[in-house]
């Protein structure tokens, strides 16, 4: 929900946050597949991670 | 242990002797110190970020790991983030364990893990202008050593 409502406001962004590699964390942890958000207060979407 | 994110330059060697005082029963401390290359040229500066408050907890989740793994007595790791020039250091690992070998193999290990399995993103900048950088098929399969 939180992705196609961020997509209807900006296409583009939508589209960047669907690419391959990108990860979600929501509250500082990484989740897959749906999650809801009733309680939670930060979501991330991580491009893909290069490393130190 | 102590896990730092920094934006300023730091100095290791002053690190290494903070890190080796008041140490009774520890025989070996190994460090390692990663600084930026200048490609020749290529490379003008480095700029890396971090997720505050997920960058620095899966690092310590990485450290709590080797302190068990290794029998560690005390690590301590600082990490820049922001511009870094080349020449500049970018990480700093140090070790601490009752015998070499253990140091050692955790330098080893946590410069491994935090090459391809800290959350980082980094962009190296040049003269052709700024490019993203992955982790390169060598460091995942250095890491992988330790699986």
């Amino acid at each position: 929900m939180l992705r196609a409502s961020l997509t209807d406001t900006d296409p583009a962004l939508g589209e960047a946050l669907v690419a391959a590699g990108v990860q979600v964390a929501v509250d500082k942890t990484i989740v897959r597949g749906d999650v809801a958000l009733t309680t939670a207060t930060e979501v991330a979407f991580l491009p893909p991670m290069s490393g130190g | 242990m102590i896990i730092t994110l920094t934006d300023q330059p730091f100095e290791p060697g002053a690190l290494v002797t903070a890190f080796c005082a008041d140490r009774q029963e520890t025989g070996a401390v190994a460090t390692f110190v990663g600084l930026a290359r200048a490609e020749n040229g290529a490379t003008t500066a480095l700029e890396l970020e971090a997720y505050p408050g997920f960058t620095d907890s899966a690092i310590t989740t990485i450290a709590q790991a080797a302190v068990t793994r290794f029998a560690l007595q005390d690590v301590h790791i600082v990490h820049r983030v922001g511009r870094i020039a080349p020449g500049e250091a970018i990480v700093f690992v140090a070790t601490a364990a009752a015998h070499r070998r253990e140091a050692f193999e955790a330098c080893d290990h946590l410069m491994d893990y935090l090459k391809s399995r800290a959350p980082f993103w980094k962009k190296d900048h040049g003269p052709d202008g700024p490019r993203w950088i992955e982790p390169t098929a060598r460091d995942r399969t250095d890491a992988q050593r330790w699986d």
